[in-house]
């Protein structure tokens, strides 16, 4: 069974650069005694360099709270993450907070820019706190490609909810990061917006050789990923290579039964 | 909805808390000033009332009844010894009492003169029938013979005087006499003398001791069954009392004119109280203005939600003004018993500063209590008005749109605001100029006031326009120090205009204030001291106690003393001309030029010969009289003269009374005991300490008399102007420590509105530290607008006020203490840093994960 796989099998299909990712026997648990919660129950899981993945679950499966642990959001009660061979749970506010400056991009699902600063400045806000600039060709570059050169002077509530998704693209990748994470980030957006975000991360991964990670629960976005992983109830539930509408609604079908017989 | 709004305090406490201490603390300072009054007046009125204790009827002088040994002073109407023995011999009397209050100075062991806030000692009269005294005795009993006092406690716990103590009292002949103690009475906070040593004598040894001519009160026992109207009209058949002006009472009027009196000492203070009471009220109101703002913009939502359900806009409205109710009325009632706490500090602020007002009855009126819980409720449903009005516009849609209305940066303020803005600043400018124009000071202060409030309100309103281009330039800065952090500070700083104007207006009035007084007073002392030196100039003066002289021929000492190149004595006093009275002095004609040189508005100073008077230019109206012709001046023991108007000069604020006669004239028309002053100037050749030492010298041990350096002269003013500015300031405290928390108020609900945003940072690498300093740089920002703000108005209007008293009385200069008002900029950048401590340790604490998945 693929969900066996991919708890055998860690690093996945990338496993030649090792992984850029690696989470290990991750246990996340909020509350104590009798009302605690076990949002991740032991999740082994790595994402390769290079590699774009999705991960999915029905509502509660505990995806963002893996997401969350995995970027240095959130501690995790027991296991490990290492990005880029640095484990994160040794790392204190504020070493974690540098690590996420400069090694991770996020792009959230809604409220993903500051509505006080320009789209300009959104972008430039990681390399900015850590008092860097970009390299001249990699932002005309970044620009180039999202197409965002007329927008930069505008405020975030001057732009259409795919272009400010567009300007959150520009800020994660702008800093050149190990891995960047994405949460649900065509959720808020028509089909036509999703889409262009989504080859976008596609081909950051293709062509910049960037190693993207997607919370999702948007089957036609997970497609857009290489691999994708299935969560539930805090495990890991199978895992997916090059994925199709059919493989992945199959795979959660799979998933499903359990939460409906234990529902009924 | 009155549930909704209940539910909605409940649920918000924490939110809610900040904005009611600025409720309490400005309903407390109104309270405690409304309760401090009362509780003035009620001791002032006891210790008045104490003296119409068994009183049946009185008789006093024309002037009527003087509590205050202040207002007797200057008095020479008595009535006579020969009266009381008419009064006494009436056969419905049973007994009556002269009273006399005069300066009786007593020396302490060492022999140095008893001094209270720089006041001798007074000697008073006690009665031979012990149930007119004034005072109880705390041991011993009332002196009955002429070497025989009574003392009050204070004095003798204070010098260690028991009974049977030896005592030297100076008479007014400056004789010292020696008596034996064998009496302490407690005259508990009597105003009546103000903290000054009493001594009491039999009625006799007082009448010789003071000097008196007579007695200032006849107080009058009735024999039993004669009523108090019968009394005084026996008292008003007695031909040696009528028609010499004399005022009758009967007890009970006597009573009530006392009250009256002790109303009348505690309203204009009361009042001035009042004033800054209502500034921090006014304040404090403005901060739950905005609170009311920004719960209603953050409740958006849950607004929506509101009328999605059902709920009419009425419904909506009348929610939010119920929810300022209630909350007006708990946090005013609290305020209310804070205010009680408040009014023993009040006191203890104004006697710190010598204003000897006794603090040892807490009167609460219900009065006080519905004034200051009324003003209280009335203020915060008034500034729930517009906030609730605000809450109706919510549309129901609004319940089911992921972004919520508050993070969206605010558009920039509208035309009409902008118009409306200048057009009141610059009318405001329009009759502040005009009060500059005036000659009058008096009508030139009240226009400019005028004006200055008027472009006051406008530059309130004009508040959101200019906040953001000042807050950016503000920020330049610290961005430039501190960079990202600062710089998203100041974009967290201007991205609400309207909702900073209105938190930092609270803080620019109680500035505004502080820098006007602050010029003021820097310029009256820059100003008095050159005053001095151009106009009044001297080395030493020696100065006698009040209602004393220096001795001639101490005077005569002086002038011959080869140390000394200029020496004149002067006399002054009070006196009638025209009809008027009027404060008038005279200086040897040696003086003129040299120690006395006043800006002449017509003819010189040293044609003020005999026959002739000097008059201020502002008392030629006021006495009807011009240059050239004759005042009329009503003189002692009813002498009367005509003096020629050969020269005015302007009121330079110090030094200058309304008029200055010719020495000649001076001793036969103005009853005083001769020159009270004696001013000099030093040979230029002669070191400062030798001619010192030679004046001290002249003078000797007398302690009825004072050496006085122009250094020691400044200092005193310097120290007294200072005194006035630290009580306006503490007074102006609470006001801005209410706008204080207007600032940590706006901020914390600001962060909470911000949570996701604080997040969104952090996860992009913002440290919890950065995060922290954001919010602190943006709540000093805050702060150094409203205090920059504060003290460019307060600057201005500083400025002008000089400006146009030095335009009216030719003298005088501005001066703008740039380093204080510095300190000022600091001590606000530094308050309304530490007013954010708590919400930036608040918004740190916050854990990314939970905070961005919020919704």
């Amino acid at each position: 069974m693929s969900a066996q796989h991919a708890a055998s099998s860690p690093a996945g299909p990338a496993e030649s650069g090792g992984p850029a990712v690696l989470a290990r026997d991750l246990v996340k648990t909020y509350g104590s005694g009798a009302t605690a919660v076990r949002a991740l129950d032991g999740v082994t899981v790595g994402f390769g360099r290079g590699e774009f993945t999705a991960i999915m679950g029905p509502s509660g499966s505990g995806k963002s709270t893996l997401m969350h642990c995995l970027a240095g959001l959130d501690s995790a009660t027991a296991g490990s993450v290492r990005i880029g061979g640095v484990e994160l749970t040794a790392l204190s506010d504020k070493a974690l907070t540098l690590l996420r400056r400069r090694r991770i991009g996020f792009i959230f699902q809604s409220f993903n820019l500051l509505p006080t600063l320009s789209a300009e400045q959104n972008i430039l806000l990681p390399l900015d706190l850590a008092g860097l600039k970009p390299p001249k060709q990699w932002w005309d570059q970044v620009i180039g490609v999202l197409d965002l050169g007329s927008r930069l002077k505008h405020r975030p509530g001057e732009l259409s909810g795919g272009q400010q998704q567009r300007v959150a693209c520009a800020r994660a990748l702008m800093s050149r990061p190990e891995v960047v994470f994405a949460d649900e980030p065509t959720g808020n957006l028509d089909s036509r917006s999703g889409a262009e975000v989504l080859a976008f991360l596609r081909m950051s991964v293709r062509e910049l050789g960037q190693t993207v990670v997607m919370v999702t629960h948007d089957t036609t976005a997970a497609c857009a990923a290489d691999r994708v992983v299935f969560l539930a109830d805090g495990r890991m539930r199978g895992d997916l290579l090059a994925p199709t509408v059919d493989s992945v609604t199959a795979q959660l079908l799979m998933i499903r039964p359990e939460r409906v017989t234990a529902g009924e | 909805m009155f549930k909704t709004a209940l539910a909605n305090l409940r649920a918000h406490k924490a939110r809610m808390f900040l904005s009611s201490i600025t409720v309490l603390l400005g309903v407390g300072f109104v309270a405690g000033t409304l309760i401090f009054t009362d509780s003035i007046r009620e001791s002032f009125f006891t210790s008045f009332a104490r003296t119409a204790k068994n009183v049946d009827a009185a008789v006093v002088p024309a002037k009527g009844v003087q509590v205050a040994a202040d207002d007797r002073r200057d008095e020479d109407s008595f009535i006579s010894p020969a009266a009381l023995d008419a009064v006494r011999k009436l056969p419905d009397v049973a007994s009556a009492e002269g009273r006399v209050l005069g300066p009786a100075p007593l020396l302490d062991p060492s022999g140095k003169v008893v001094k209270q806030s720089g006041h001798t000692g007074l000697g008073i009269a006690f009665p031979a029938d012990k149930s007119l005294a004034y005072f109880d005795f705390s041991s011993g009993r009332a002196p009955v013979a002429a070497n025989e006092v009574a003392l009050d406690k204070i004095t003798a716990e204070d010098k260690h005087y028991a009974l049977g103590s030896q005592l030297t009292v100076v008479d007014h002949t400056d004789h010292r006499r020696a008596f034996t103690l064998v009496g302490v009475f407690d005259n508990g906070t009597d105003q009546t003398y103000q903290g000054q040593s009493v001594v009491g004598f039999d009625t006799a040894t007082a009448l010789d001791v003071t000097g008196r001519g007579g007695y200032d009160q006849i107080a009058v026992r009735a024999k039993s069954g004669v009523s108090q109207d019968k009394l005084v009209a026996d008292l008003k058949d007695l031909p040696v009392l009528d028609g010499a002006g004399d005022k009758f009472y009967t007890g009970a009027q006597l009573t009530t004119e006392l009250a009256n009196k002790a109303t009348g000492y505690t309203d204009s203070f009361g009042q001035v109280l009042l004033v800054f009471a209502i500034i921090a009220a006014l304040v404090s109101a403005l901060v739950i203005q905005n609170t009311f703002q920004i719960l209603v913009a953050q409740r958006a939502r849950e607004l929506a939600l509101l009328r999605c359900v059902g709920a009419t806009r009425r419904q909506v409205f009348g929610s939010t003004l119920i929810e300022a109710f209630v909350f007006g009325l708990l946090a005013s009632v609290a305020g209310f018993f804070a205010g009680i706490g408040l009014s023993k500090g009040l006191g203890l602020l104004l006697n710190s500063i010598g204003l000897n007002l006794p603090t040892d009855q807490l009167v609460i009126k219900p009065a006080s209590a519905l004034y200051a819980i009324g003003l209280g409720v009335l203020l915060t449903v008034g500034s729930a008005l517009f906030p609730a009005r605000a809450a109706t516009r919510v549309a129901p849609i609004q319940a089911l749109s992921a972004q919520l209305g508050e993070t969206r940066v605010t558009r920039k303020a509208g035309r009409i605001r902008t118009g409306l803005g200048l057009v009141i600043t610059a009318a405001g400018l329009g009759i502040g100029y005009l009060g500059m124009q005036n000659q009058s000071t008096e009508s030139g202060f009240f226009t400019l006031t005028g004006g200055a409030c008027v472009a006051f309100v406008g530059v309130l309103a004009l508040g959101p326009v200019i906040t953001a281009p000042i807050i950016r330039a503000l920020g330049w800065l610290p961005g430039r120090l501190f960079g990202p952090t600062a710089r998203l500070a100041t974009a967290n700083a201007g991205r609400n205009p309207r909702r900073v104007a209105a938190t930092t207006a609270a803080l620019t009035i109680g500035i505004t204030l502080v820098t006007m007084f602050t010029v003021v007073t820097a310029s009256i002392k820059d100003s008095a001291t050159g005053s001095i030196k151009k106009h009044f100039p001297f080395d030493y003066q020696v100065v006698a106690e009040q209602n004393r002289a220096v001795p001639p021929e101490l005077v005569a000492k002086l002038k011959g003393l080869p140390e000394l190149s200029t020496v004149a004595a002067i006399y002054s006093g009070k006196t009638v001309l025209n009809g008027e009275k009027e404060q008038t002095s005279a200086i040897d004609p040696v003086g003129y030029h040299t120690l006395i040189e006043p800006v002449m508005k017509h003819g010189s100073i040293s044609d003020v010969v005999p026959g002739t008077i000097a008059l201020q230019d502002n008392q030629l109206g006021s006495l009807k009289t011009a240059v050239g012709e004759s005042v009329t001046v009503t003189g002692k023991n009813g002498t009367s003269a005509a003096l020629k108007v050969v020269a005015t000069y302007a009121d330079s604020g110090i030094g200058m009374p309304e008029s200055v006669m010719a020495v000649p004239d001076f001793q036969k028309l103005v009853a005083s005991p001769g020159p009270d002053t004696v001013t000099m100037l030093a040979k230029s050749d002669v070191t400062a300490a030798a001619s010192r030492h030679a004046v001290e010298q002249a003078v000797g041990e007398d302690p009825l008399l004072s050496v006085n350096s122009v250094a020691d002269y400044k200092k005193e003013l310097s120290n007294s102007l200072d005194e006035i500015l630290g009580l306006f300031t503490g007074m102006l405290g609470l006001a801005i420590l209410i706008a204080l928390i207007g600032i940590a108020n706006t901020l914390s609900l600001s962060v909470l509105e911000r949570t996701r945003e604080s997040a969104l940072l952090r996860a992009l690498g913002l440290t919890k530290g950065q995060l922290r300093r954001m919010l602190l740089t943006e709540a000093m920002l805050m702060a150094v607008l409203g205090v920059a703000v504060g003290i460019a108005l307060g600057g201005a209007f500083g400025w002008a006020l000089v400006h146009m008293f030095v335009k009216a009385t030719g003298g005088g200069t501005l001066t703008i203490p740039v380093p204080q008002l510095l300190l000022y900029v600091l001590a606000g950048a530094l308050a309304g840093t530490l007013a954010a401590v708590v919400p930036a340790r608040r918004a740190a604490r916050q854990t990314v994960a939970a905070a961005i998945t919020e919704a």
